[in-house]
């Protein structure tokens, strides 16, 4: 059967798959990537056109609150026995070099950075997945062990840029060649290169062929540290999250009464989405980048939409903070492009 | 790193033949020898019965417990006796879950 | 005809009113002369001032006592030249044509009076072109090829030098013998030769392993070779021994087995072979060859590949060295990590371990699975499996070796005793026997066992360890009311043997005070605390094990925020539901 012909097939039994894999239905999810595995279709073609959309869907999903979180990760947890029942099946004889693949320091996002091992090893390379969340210091001791010709590093939010960045410089340190890849480094890259990765690519399949090509130098040339990060207001930043977060939390008791009838919890989530925003505020600060704040002040009013919070306690949190950072040139700029960004497109703040 | 509070021990005699050991700070990995340094001491001193004040503890790890089973043992040999006079929550809560209250005299 | 400007500049290199026929190779004339070619028509108040005009004699021992070359042409012929242009450019005789000397006088297109630097017959001349009106030139030479000689030396020095910096930087940089080797084949091809080859100490079954460099290919080429093919090099197998310890060039290149070199490479012109020393023992050896048109190695080159090989072997030997303890602590710490979990019967397992220690494995913490009859009888044997995960005291290897010696022991007895209380009392005496002091560990353990109608039964054992959690179907969470001793402490010890059932889907989660007792949260100095942990778990309803178990240790994780202070162990039981 020829792939063309697959296609609307392939179409339809992504339909089914999300099906499968939404009512956590491990054996039917992976009957459907066997069935077409048998068919023909190519174990990366699986991989990468029917499982990798199919979570992208599942992420969707628990944005616009359709799906809860425990929905979210046993759909994930189908997608990563489905991924495992597909390559127990292919299994080529590596032919190429060898390739570690590890997510950042902290990413808990790892079925994108598995696919990539995955169709590394598809492609006859002798791969070593870390998976998620691997410490810098347990990487560095698996590259002197078993020293690969590179590390594909794979970090989904942008959350753990400052964490990406510390794991390619101690790479490079050790010789090895960084090829950065994963939405957390930017649609276009862009925090991958300045990060001084020496590649990145958009998609597994990219990453794959750049590597075939010998995109990547044999011995990295690490780059300067960006000169932005000389003011310090990361460093700075860092430090007085605790205490900014309290600050927070008083004043927004006072700006929100209804605060008072707070439950523990509730005043910890409260804190604990202060802290996201902190977090986010401190990532674009390292890479400089008052769009990815944006972004992600978007993204999270979009979330809390779906989700009936009331807009204002957004916007009134972005206010919050650029009142306490007076001393932040970086931040306060970065904030207000977020408080424009929450309050959908116009800033009430003066400078 | 969180920051640490370095144990203290203090030394205190009450009545004859008994000595007070009052703690304050963290009794973890780093510090449960100092602990058990300052036990050997006073038992060695000869003293009939150490009374321990632990409620000035912030943090007791299993190494910290391991430490008081060690005093314990010393006493024993030392054929000295052993109490603990003060204690906070968190501590009985552990001492419980360990199931250490059966050996330990705790304050009521 | 002829301007005051160039007058005076003919005044300047030594002309003004003179005789003609310099050099005696001009013969007399008014045309043709130094003179003449300098002043064809001196400007007015020169010629008569006779006491101010040398004679021809003078003016020609001025000229040729000039260190730099002089050549006057007139239309393109050569028409005089001092003795130092004789000297540096003997073709350019009075009466040729200046371009039959070649490029030297021959420069259309560049401009006057600026140098340039031309090779002439093994000697360097900077040369520079001065017009006088539209028939002269003269050429000014100077012999520079000592200088440049000079600067070349420097410049090579310095490249030498760059390139041990360099190589000292890359060799440096890794602990992993292949990728020194790699890092040192890099840097040889080109700098030193055209193919470069390490060829590395034989290893299992006295194959040795090679990588070679090709120029312009991006992956390297790698492979083995026996005893018979590193016999074939010549040279290479003394190497290999270590002697003699210097680079062997008088090989003869025409015995190079064609394998040696990259595909393409045609004939090798010059090879050498040199032993890459290492700590006491050769580290491998450097096999350098240049193709058919190459220079030979020389005595420079050669002293540069013996400093270089030496860095080289350092690095690679102390890769070895490393690698080798690295081996030598996989096996003894292997039995320490954390096991793959089998699937008993009915019931789903994921286990997650963290070490406090990121650079190991291994910690305090443990947890195992052992299944009735070992390992062999598969997975879905009936009967029951043991569960345990505990915490022994202390941190690091210490503490992880210790742990070892439990899960061990627990195996052992395992042959004997199968009911967990009597179990767990039997490994307190172990521990109290135990020649190492303060042997304390706080365990949970459970005997699985499929329940008759689905889901499964646990009987648990809590020993001085935080009692497991039960997620419910309804998603209620419950705290297993159960405690005991800690063991290795007391010879008595104190257990509630209490059994636990699991309805399809239900989950009992183990877990060590690492994931309580955590450090962080918006204060960055709150403790996790059970509480916060059965709200994590209640959150999990309908999850996989392994589902539950990330999603644990990644809240863990955020908590802690990067403040790691102690190791995490998570063990999580989901009873399976009919299909």
């Amino acid at each position: 059967m020829s792939v063309a012909a697959l296609s609307p097939g392939l179409r339809a039994a992504g339909e089914r798959y999300f099906d499968r894999i939404g009512h956590a239905d491990e054996f039917g999810a992976v009957d459907v990537v066997l069935e077409l595995l048998e068919a023909g279709m190519p174990a990366e073609r699986l991989l990468l056109d029917l499982i990798a959309p199919a979570q992208r869907r599942v992420g969707e999903l628990w944005a616009a609150n359709d799906w809860s979180v425990a929905r979210e990760h046993a759909a994930t947890a189908v997608s990563e026995r489905a991924v495992a029942a597909v390559v127990a099946r292919v299994r080529p004889r590596p032919h190429l070099g060898r390739v570690t693949v590890a997510c950042t320091d902290g990413e808990y996002h790892a079925l994108p950075t598995r696919l990539l091992a995955e169709v590394l090893r598809l492609r006859g390379w002798h791969v070593d997945f870390l998976g998620a969340s691997v410490p810098g210091p347990h990487l560095i001791t698996h590259l002197h062990q078993t020293g690969p010709d590179a590390v594909a590093l794979g970090c989904a939010l942008a959350l753990r840029l400052p964490r990406a960045h510390a794991m390619i410089s101690a790479c490079q340190a050790v010789g090895v060649p960084v090829l950065a890849g994963g939405a957390g480094f930017g649609g276009d890259g862009r925090f991958a290169r300045l990060l001084g990765a020496d590649a990145w690519a958009p998609s597994a399949d990219a990453a794959a062929d750049l590597l075939a090509e010998g995109g990547l130098p044999s011995f990295p040339s690490p780059a300067a540290a960006p000169a932005h990060l000389d003011d310090e207001e990361y460093t700075h930043l860092t430090r007085r999250r605790p205490l900014l977060l309290q600050t927070a939390m008083g004043a927004l008791g006072a700006a929100f009464p209804a605060m008072a009838s707070y439950s523990p919890a509730q005043l910890e989530a409260t804190a604990e989405d202060l802290g996201h925003i902190l977090d986010f505020l401190g990532a674009a600060l390292y890479v400089d980048d008052e769009e990815l704040f944006s972004e992600f002040v978007s993204w999270t009013a979009g979330v809390l939409r779906a989700r009936g919070v009331p807009q204002r306690a957004l916007g009134g949190g972005l206010r919050l903070f650029h009142g306490e950072l007076r001393d932040f040139p970086r931040a306060r700029r970065i904030l207000q492009c977020g408080i424009a960004a929450a309050d959908g497109g116009h800033s009430e703040l003066e400078n | 790193m969180l920051e640490k509070t370095p144990l203290r021990t203090e030394v205190r005699s009450c009545e004859p033949g008994t000595v007070l050991l009052v703690l304050t700070g963290d009794l973890d990995y780093d510090t449960a020898a100092e602990l058990v340094a300052a036990a050997q001491e006073v038992l060695g001193g000869g003293v009939s019965r150490l009374d321990l004040d632990l409620s000035g503890l912030d943090f007791v790890d299993s190494s910290g417990l391991a430490a008081l089973i060690n005093v314990y043992n010393v006493a024993r040999e030392q054929e000295a006796g052993l109490r603990i006079v003060a204690l906070t929550s968190y501590l009985r809560h552990l001492f419980q879950v360990t199931a250490l209250d059966h050996i330990f005299e705790l304050p009521a | 005809m002829t301007t005051a400007r160039s007058a005076g500049q003919g005044t300047r290199s030594g002309g003004g009113e003179a005789p003609a026929g310099l050099h005696g190779e001009v013969r007399g004339g008014s045309h043709g002369g130094l003179r003449a070619g300098l002043c064809d028509d001196p400007p007015d108040g020169f010629q008569d001032d006779a006491a101010r005009v040398p004679d021809e004699a003078l003016l020609r021992a001025v000229v040729d006592a000039c260190g730099e070359g002089v050549v006057l042409c007139d239309a393109g012929q050569v028409v005089a030249r001092n003795a130092a242009a004789a000297r540096m450019l003997p073709a350019a005789r009075p009466g040729t044509a200046a371009a039959s000397a070649g490029e030297a006088l021959s420069d259309p297109g560049h401009p006057e009076g600026e140098s340039r630097e031309v090779a002439v017959a093994g000697r360097r001349l900077l040369v520079r072109r001065e017009s006088f009106g539209t028939r002269h030139r003269a050429w000014y030479l100077r012999d520079v090829t000592a200088e440049h000689a000079r600067t070349e030396a420097l410049l090579a020095e310095r490249r030498r030098t760059g390139f041990l910096l360099e190589a000292g930087r890359r060799l440096a940089s890794s602990l992993n013998p292949r990728r020194c080797a790699r890092a040192a084949v890099e840097l040889a091809c080109p700098f030193l030769a055209d193919a470069a080859m390490v060829v590395l100490p034989p290893a299992a079954r006295r194959q040795a392993p090679w990588l070679r460099s090709v120029p312009g290919r991006p992956v390297m080429q790698e492979g083995v070779i026996g005893p018979a093919e590193v016999a074939q090099v010549p040279g290479l197998t003394e190497a290999l021994a270590g002697f003699p310890p210097v680079p062997s060039r008088w090989l003869d290149p025409a015995q190079v087995p064609e394998w040696l070199l990259p595909e393409g490479f045609g004939v090798a012109a010059h090879l050498l072979v040199t032993p890459l020393p290492g700590n006491g023992v050769p580290a491998g050896a450097l096999v350098l060859a240049r193709g058919a048109g190459g220079e030979p190695f020389d005595e420079e080159t050669e002293t540069l590949v013996r400093v270089f090989a030496s860095r080289a072997g350092a690095a690679i030997s102390a890769a070895a060295l490393y690698q080798e303890q690295g081996e030598t602590n996989a096996i003894l710490t292997g039995g320490l990590l954390p096991p793959r979990l089998p699937q008993p019967a009915g019931a789903e397992l994921a286990g997650s371990l963290r070490a406090a220690q990121q650079t190991s494995l291994v910690g305090g913490d443990f947890y195992d699975v052992c299944l009735p009859g070992g390992e062999a009888a598969g997975g879905e044997a009936g009967g029951e499996a043991l569960l345990v995960l505990g915490d022994v005291c202390g941190k690091g290897a210490r503490a992880a070796v210790l742990a070892g010696q439990v899960r061990q022991s627990l195996r052992a007895l395992l042959l004997l005793e199968r009911r967990p209380g009597r179990l767990v009392a039997l490994l307190n005496r172990c521990l109290l026997a135990s020649a190492v002091p303060n042997s304390f560990v706080t365990l949970v353990l459970g005997s699985l066992a499929a329940a008759a109608g689905g889901g499964v039964r646990l009987e648990l054992v809590v020993a001085g360890h935080p009692p497991p959690l039960v997620l419910r179907a309804d998603g209620t969470v419950e705290e297993v009311a159960s405690r005991g001793s800690m063991l290795g402490a007391m010879r008595e010890v104190v257990l509630e043997p209490v059994t636990v059932e699991l309805a399809p889907a239900e989950v009992c989660l183990f877990y060590s005070d690492g994931i309580t007792e955590a450090f962080g949260g918006p204060s960055g100095r709150e403790m996790y605390g059970g509480a916060r942990l059965k709200t994590a778990l209640a959150g999990c309803a309908g999850m996989p094990a392994s589902a539950v178990v990330e999603r644990l240790e990644q809240l863990s994780t955020e908590w802690l925020a990067g403040r790691v202070q102690d190791d995490r162990a998570l063990l999580a039981v989901r009873a399976k539901g009919v299909r």
